[in-house]
């Protein structure tokens, strides 16, 4: 029981270092002017944070030097500490403990404090119901699924064994990035063993962040909070696979993290409404797309596709220099992602041979048909593609005339690429279909919370004349 | 917006909630199973295994971790439809895993030992050709057998006694 509390302890210290460098990073990354709320700001800490140390790690382990909690921790107090300074001189330090308080209490009492109704108290417990067996799910069965196994999990122990980034004695798609092995070795470190479970924790912690990220985000597109609590949980709660990603220790989650704040910001920008800062944010969340999965760089470039066309097409003012800045925040993500392909070079590894072939037409075929009908597989997303199409269509003529463009081509130009990806990947006639079937619903995944934004345009309030 | 708009509009969303709903109910439905496990799961002394018929497969896992020295290189034969190539390789770790298709040629096998300096073979559970059942005879003396027991077998190989240059 005491071994039991003292392996949690150790485990909150190291989710609590990660959220630390990540506040850090947002307060030197964020003017002083910067409007993001306390929840935003804490929201964007956890991403940040691993970003920030898994890359550091990565650098760590390419120099050579041994991985342990000294080496990794110790160098970011550097950062913490003045961060830290200037978050109390803003003011944002008292706003983010009020804060981190006020969501304790909202959640433990399920809203009476806030003046919750009856309906969103409902929406809370079924959301806090959901987290709970998603975290019980997480912390207590070790690694069973494919990828933990596979891939992910089995990195994260021979990064632990050798105290560094050593792949010479396995080959696992090597060239993946490694966000979430490092981020799993970091907990590792922590607990003090390779403990499969409570490294798990992380992904509960990553889904909730991905969930209070689009509240937030929908807060900010004019939505009450009983309506963004109700899609949030339309959200989470649409067929099986989102809620099963937040307690196996797949990347996809963190991907999908990564994606929602990316293109979340975009959109808002993109409406002139993003909180000055925004384009640091975005441009970490890039970096963060790419060194989480190999997927992550094509995801970057339909996001920045997407915005430079809506910049193009609805020619606002100043729209020259907008598209610059986007390219910028996209060049941005590639240079934070640099280190992991400069490794991947050095170690004479060669990328994308097992998912790149030619193109072959009768896969783009079959390919398109089979990502058609996981759109409307219930237990893939539920209801949550077809409700997010249907809510583009409701949009009408402010489709092509507001930046609710882009949310359509950001729909549009993902489901093509999953589609394209289908048609270039080399495997037999037999096993396509399997294929498709083992990685349709990652895919989709991966852009799900970014694209239910689009949920909040037929339940947004009409303007009002001015 | 015109009030045929707006009940149309107002229609779809109730419907869609309506389906949401019924939705609801078949994820509660999904993971009853596994909720239904949690209960046992908490009040067990630590974290356990997924599945209960994993337990005879780690059991036969940790007896293989006991055989096989954590720096050795060991062949694994095993079909990949059986799944079990991964969790061989992730619980055995950091023991080298080359994997070999219960189809391959016996010089395929003897090359693979040879280029990888592998000392222990591991014979999965699947249906073994009669070459390579031939081949893994005790009394051909190739392969010294060692565990018998579990999953499958484990022989220990010697690649200095192969001296390379198999042909077909």
């Amino acid at each position: 029981m005491i071994d039991s509390f003292v392996l949690f302890l150790r485990l909150s210290a190291g989710l609590g270092t990660i959220l630390l460098v990540g506040y850090a990073l947002v307060v030197l990354l964020l003017p002083r002017d910067s409007t993001f709320t306390s929840l935003e700001r804490l929201a964007f800490a956890f991403g940040l944070g691993c970003l920030g140390l898994s890359l550091w790690m990565l650098l760590l382990g390419w120099l050579q030097v041994p991985l342990a909690l000294l080496s990794i921790a110790a160098p970011w107090l550097l950062l913490v500490l003045p961060a830290l300074w200037l978050a109390g001189r803003r003011g944002w330090l008292p706003a983010e403990v009020a804060t981190a308080r006020r969501l304790t209490q909202t959640v433990l009492t399920l809203g009476r404090g806030a003046g919750f109704s009856r309906s969103e108290q409902v929406l809370l417990l079924l959301l806090t119901l959901a987290l709970v067996f998603a975290a019980l799910r997480a912390g207590l069965y070790p690694f069973w699924a494919w990828d933990e196994l596979a891939t992910w999990g089995l990195k994260a122990k021979a990064f632990y064994l050798a105290r560094g980034i050593d792949l010479s004695r396995l080959d696992a798609h090597n060239y993946y990035p490694n966000l979430v092995p490092l981020l799993l070795t970091y907990l590792y470190l922590w607990v003090g063993g390779i403990n499969e479970p409570l490294g798990k924790l992380l992904f509960p912690l990553c889904g909730a962040g991905t969930l209070i990220l689009f509240y937030c985000f929908l807060r900010r597109l004019d939505l009450e909070r009983s309506m963004a609590l109700a899609i949030t949980l339309f959200l989470f709660l649409n067929g099986a696979t989102f809620l099963t990603h937040f307690f196996i220790a797949y990347a996809d989650l963190m991907l999908t993290w990564y994606h929602l704040a990316a293109a979340g910001l975009l959109y808002l920008w993109s409406k002139d409404a993003a909180p000055p800062g925004s384009a640091a944010i975005i441009t970490c969340c890039c970096g963060g797309m790419a060194w989480s999965k190999y997927e992550g760089w094509p995801l970057v470039l339909i996001l920045v596709l997407a915005a430079v066309l809506t910049l193009l097409w609805l020619r606002p003012p100043r729209f020259g220099s907008k598209i610059g800045r986007v390219l910028l925040m996209g060049m941005g993500g590639w240079f934070i992602s640099l280190p992991w392909r400069q490794f991947v070079h050095f170690h004479g590894w060669e990328v994308g041979l097992d998912h790149v072939g030619g193109f072959y037409s009768h896969q783009l075929v079959q390919g398109a048909g089979l990502v058609l009908k996981a759109l409307i597989w219930i237990p893939y997303f539920g209801l949550l593609w077809p409700a997010i199409i249907l809510s583009l269509i409701l949009s009408g003529r402010a489709l092509l005339k507001t930046p609710v463009l882009f949310l359509a081509l950001l729909v549009a130009g993902n489901l093509a690429a999953v589609v394209l990806a289908f048609a270039i990947v080399p495997t037999s006639a037999a096993e396509f279909p399997l294929y498709v079937r083992a990685t349709v619903d990652r895919l989709l995944l991966h852009v799900a919370p970014s694209c239910a934004l689009a949920l909040s345009l037929p339940l947004a309030p009409p303007p009002t004349s001015k | 917006m015109t009030p045929v708009s707006l009940k149309l509009r107002h229609f779809l969303v109730r419907s869609a909630i309506g389906l949401w709903i019924l939705q609801l109910g078949w994820l509660a439905w999904h993971f009853a199973p596994e909720v239904r496990e949690l209960p046992g799961q908490l009040r067990s002394a630590g974290p356990g295994p997924a599945h209960e018929s994993q337990g005879f497969f780690d059991s036969w896992l940790a007896a293989l971790a006991q055989v096989i020295p954590p720096s050795a290189t060991y062949i694994l034969v095993d079909c990949y439809e059986t799944g079990n190539y991964a969790k061989i390789r992730y619980d055995l770790y950091p023991r080298r895993q080359i994997r070999l298709d219960p189809k391959a040629t016996p010089t395929l096998l003897f090359e693979e030992i040879k280029q990888y300096g592998a000392t222990y073979i591991v014979v999965g559970g699947c249906q073994l050709s009669p070459s390579w059942q031939f081949l893994l005879q005790p009394q051909l003396g190739l392969f010294h057998p060692l565990l018998a027991t579990g999953l499958g077998q484990v022989y220990q190989a010697d690649p200095v006694r192969l001296t390379a240059g198999f042909y077909d």
